[in-house]
């Protein structure tokens, strides 16, 4: 058997190998457009309202990001108690001293979905434990809990698990499950939405601006890099001087502006992330075509008989600098999408009640102090994802038209 | 006869893309003492890893596959004792301490291997404290301006005291020969000294070199892809092609014969070139854009592929080219060459 | 043919002062003959041949070709007319070869400024011509070696069949094998398309037995030296 040389040398060169990374990145891509062809046609209609604060109906992720209280209690018959009314005492117990339940059961449901929970007893030497209190239709067998709630119990209902010990010590360990009528698979924000419903609706912001962005900054960047540096004459001075002085800018000054300016409108904004772009284009595709203007290339090309435009953009432009062309435009839409996060978590953008990812990053943020994870992490991955995919689709578009690197 | 520096049957290769390729096969070459031996050979010819074995500078994996390398009678790399480890071992100390001491090696491009940034006098000082460290900064700097004198410069203080960028080219590569023979090495290497020079200058050059080896009983090994800087300055040269040796002759008392030898003097004096402008179509030549055989193939003489020789032969000559590596034969005189077909 | 009359050309140095390169340069290159010059490096050996074809300007002089004075016309009508007739080989091929495009498509577009049928084939008989496989037309110049890339820039100046080819330096830098096979392949070339070569190169071997006359470019002057 060969072994495989594995280290970090060989696991970044697969990383980035050409089929790997570009298919990833078509990937993400497509199921960005799809998202977002939903996203437009649908709008608002997609997200499935519910209970508020709901957290994921995967289980998987419920498991991980939440943990369900559960209240524990010390059942003692009271000894002075009349014949009617409550004949016990329930002490709460803390669970550093005891803990009933050792794992933690699911608290959501969809009706007509079995419910099912095999509760892990912290005690020794327990007794089976019964239910005081269930919905109707839960049943116990071999230590398994199981139900099938129906659409009359939407809602909360509590289940009581009664232990005892072989001290004959009752305890009591009490949770709610809520049971929805919708699927809500990541769960649901402050409000009652559906956090997939959101994350669809909010995905329209991933193409559409850095779209607008992209084709500012290449088009116009590229162009003015290209003839000044063709055209090496005081057009390139002046050219260059802008470009210097649109770069030491911070991005966020011109974005705040124009929000300011303009009320908030992303698409303006857009402009304003695209003419920030708009110098690091210029500057690399200037260098680009430096290199084949001081070489006597361009000199051996008017030489064969070619006019000087078709030299620019066919043989230097489009035959060389397709490839960082390429990978700038999706750098470019990465970019967009790290801008409209920002300044809509920072309230300057898309605008309540408009859903974008970096509006949920928001709600989302008060919601941590709850441990209502998943109101941030999804849209976190969501966006870390989408830019991702861009990177990626941009190094693997590059592998493949830079001739240099076939 | 004692010996500077005896190759015997060296082998060195390389590892890359899965593959080895071998660079040089079964080298054998020996500078007796105070002799001039060229070495002549294209790129890809293998004689920069030849003078790189010398001076035990070859890098990459596997590098010295086997072979022998004596300096003055004493082993500095024997693959036949001792296990890998420890040939590799004593072949690194042993060429370390030769190197810039009793080896001296000088390149192609003198201005661009002068340090830019200091005089040729403090060049001098850095050498040799380098090497020695005993002697005195008047003592060293005494040495280098008579070296300098005996390599006809007029002025040497002036030169001495100058930065490599203010010196002309005459004079930086006297200031480099000097540096090379301050530590007073029994055995110089040139490698291509002459390659950016124009005919007359090259021959100056080499004319200083020779005189100096010659005065201070300094071997000289002699490195070039021009046949006409070994022709006239060395009494033997050996002709390099593609890793092999192909032939080892005496310039002043014998006529090459391999037909890759003939091929490159014929081109040195331009017969082949009038050959082919009286009849550029005639099939004869060693140039004809069809090669022998197929390109891709591997023969056992490593030039049957452009021989012009092998053309004129009957199939079963051809046949012994082919399938059998011709053996450097000797002739007399210690003239050798590796062909069937050419005595 | 082509006639070279007082043509001057100076540079400027860095402190200013002028340096008369090409003086009063006269020279009459006749159809069909293999033209060498030679020179010491740095004489003006490429600054005669680019003034010539208008690739420098030059100060004063006249170059009359089939009558036309090459120094008169505007530059369009050079693009047009001459440069197809005309063809410079540059010294390194790694300035004149497009590094993002195959060969094929390079000959394919330089043959597709002058020519309208029969493209492909006519791309096919230049790759051979040189000496270059047939599949080597999608291959960059990056994974050609330098032999190879000397014929793609040669391939490419044949293409457009032209009269004249000026070359500078065409064999320097190739090993000897390599530099037989091409010089042959100039020859060949010669007498199949009845062309006339202006060969700039110090190896004197190789002038001095390949040129119908050789001249030799000194004090900014041409002088003839044997024959």
């Amino acid at each position: 058997m060969k072994k495989r040389n594995l280290n970090a040398k060989t696991v970044g060169r697969g990383l980035f190998h050409k089929t790997g990374t570009l298919a990833l990145g078509v990937t993400i891509l497509t199921t960005l457009i799809i998202l977002n062809i939903f996203s437009h046609l649908n709008g608002e209609n997609l997200i499935k309202q519910g209970p508020r604060g709901l957290p994921p109906q995967i289980a998987l992720f419920q498991i991980l990001l939440y943990t369900p209280e559960v209240s524990q209690y010390l059942i003692e018959t009271d000894e002075w108690a009349s014949g009617w009314g409550d004949s016990e005492i329930r002490s709460p117990l803390d669970s550093d001293d005891i803990l009933l339940l050792k794992n933690t059961p699911l608290i959501t449901q969809q009706i007509g979905k079995t419910y099912s929970f095999r509760p892990e007893i912290g005690l020794q030497d327990y007794n089976e434990f019964t239910l005081n209190e269930a919905p109707e239709g839960m049943s116990v067998q071999d230590g398994e809990i199981t139900w099938i709630p129906d659409e009359n119990q939407v809602g909360e209902n509590n289940i009581a698990l009664r232990l005892s010990d072989s001290d004959g010590l009752e305890y009591e360990a009490v949770y709610s499950v809520i049971v929805t009528e919708e699927f809500f698979p990541l769960g649901t924000n402050r409000r009652g939405q559906s956090l997939s419903g959101l994350i669809v609706a909010g995905s329209k912001w991933t193409i559409v601006p850095g779209l607008i962005a992209a084709s500012i900054a290449i088009f116009i960047g590229g162009f003015m890099g290209a003839v000044s540096a063709y055209h090496k004459d005081q057009l390139d001075s002046v050219l260059s001087y802008i470009a210097d002085t649109t770069e030491s800018v911070p991005a966020l000054i011109i974005v705040f502006l124009i929000a300011a300016a303009t009320q908030f409108n992303v698409y303006y904004i857009m402009i304003g992330v695209g003419i920030v772009l708009l110098p690091s284009v210029q500057n690399i595709i200037r260098s680009n075509t430096l290199q084949f203007v001081e070489n006597q290339f361009v000199e051996s090309s008017s030489e064969i008989g070619f006019k000087d435009r078709i030299i620019l953009w066919r043989e230097i432009i489009w035959y060389n600098c397709k490839s960082d062309l390429i990978s700038l435009a999706t750098y470019c839409f990465a970019f967009s999408i790290l801008i409209e996060v920002t300044i809509s978590y920072l309230g300057l953008g898309v605008q309540i009640p408009d859903i974008s990812w970096g509006v949920l990053l928001a709600e989302g943020r008060s919601s941590l102090l709850r441990e209502e994870y998943w109101m941030t992490v999804f849209p976190a991955l969501a966006i870390t994802a989408s830019i991702l995919g861009f990177i990626f689709l941009g190094a693997g578009l590059k592998q493949k038209f830079d001739p240099k690197l076939k | 006869m004692s010996t500077k520096i005896e190759i015997k049957d060296l082998n060195v290769g390389f590892h890359s893309d899965g593959q080895t390729k071998q660079v040089l096969h079964q080298v054998s070459l020996i500078v007796p003492e105070n002799k001039k031996i060229g070495i002549i050979g294209e790129s890809g010819s293998g004689k920069t890893q030849t003078v790189l074995s010398i001076l035990g500078l070859i890098s990459g994996e596997p590098g010295v596959i086997s072979g022998k390398i004596k300096y003055r009678d004493n082993f500095i790399l024997d693959t036949s004792a001792n296990s890998k480890k420890q040939w590799k071992r004593i072949y690194g100390e042993k060429t370390q301490l030769l190197r810039g001491h009793e080896i001296s090696i000088i390149f192609q491009d003198a201005k661009a291997s002068l340090i830019p940034y200091r005089t040729i006098e403090e060049q001098a000082i850095e050498t040799w404290k380098d090497l020695n460290g005993n002697q005195s900064r008047l003592e060293i700097i005494e040495n280098a301006r008579s070296l300098l004198e005996e390599m006809n410069l007029s002025d040497p203080e002036r030169v001495l005291r100058s930065y490599p960028n203010q010196l002309s080219g005459g004079e930086s590569q006297r200031a480099y020969i000097m540096l090379a023979l301050l530590g007073s090495p029994s055995l110089l290497i040139a490698d291509e000294p002459t390659s950016s020079l124009d005919r007359e200058n090259a021959d100056n050059l080499l004319n200083i070199i020779k005189k100096l080896c010659s005065d201070k009983k300094i071997s000289l090994l002699l490195i070039s892809h021009d046949l006409r800087d070994v022709i006239e300055h060395t009494d033997q040269i050996y002709v390099l092609f593609d890793g092999h040796v192909l032939e080892q002759f005496s310039p002043k008392n014998r006529t090459p014969t391999h037909p890759y030898t003939k091929f490159l003097m014929s081109m040195v004096d331009g017969e082949l070139i009038k050959e082919l402008k009286a009849d550029p179509d005639s099939d004869n030549s060693v140039t004809n854009l069809v090669q022998n055989g197929n390109m891709n193939e591997k023969y056992a003489c490593p030039y049957y592929k452009f021989c012009s020789l092998s053309r004129t032969l009957s199939t079963k000559e051809q046949q012994k080219c082919k399938n059998e590596k011709p053996s450097l034969e000797m002739f007399s005189d210690n003239n050798k060459s590796a062909c069937w077909h050419d005595k | 043919m082509l006639k070279v009359t007082d043509l001057k050309k100076a540079f400027k140095n860095k402190d200013g002062t002028k340096v008369e390169i090409l003086k009063k340069l006269n020279i009459e290159i006749k159809k069909g003959e293999i033209l060498g010059i030679i020179g010491e490096s740095g004489c003006g050996k490429t600054t005669f041949l680019r003034t010539v074809l208008r690739l420098e300007e030059a100060d004063s002089g006249s170059v009359l070709y089939n009558g036309v004075d090459l120094m008169k016309i505007s530059k369009n009508e050079i693009r047009n007319k001459i440069r197809r007739n005309l063809r410079y080989v540059y010294q390194h091929p790694e300035a004149s070869l497009n590094p993002g495009v195959t060969v094929g498509k390079s000959l394919l577009n330089t043959c597709k400024l002058f020519h309208t049928n029969e493209l492909e084939k006519k791309v096919a008989d230049s790759l051979e011509l040189v000496g270059l496989p047939f599949e080597y037309k999608s291959s960059f110049p990056h994974e050609l070696s330098g032999g190879e890339k000397r014929r793609a820039v040669l391939a490419r100046a044949l293409i457009t069949e032209p009269q004249m080819i000026f070359a500078d330096e065409p064999f320097s830098g190739l090993d000897k094998i390599l530099q037989a096979r091409l010089i042959q392949s100039f020859l060949r070339i010669q007498k199949q398309r009845e062309l006339t070569y202006i060969l700039v190169s110090h190896d004197q071997s190789i002038i001095n037995n390949i040129s119908d006359r050789i001249f030799r470019l000194q004090n900014g002057i041409l002088q003839q030296i044997k024959s």
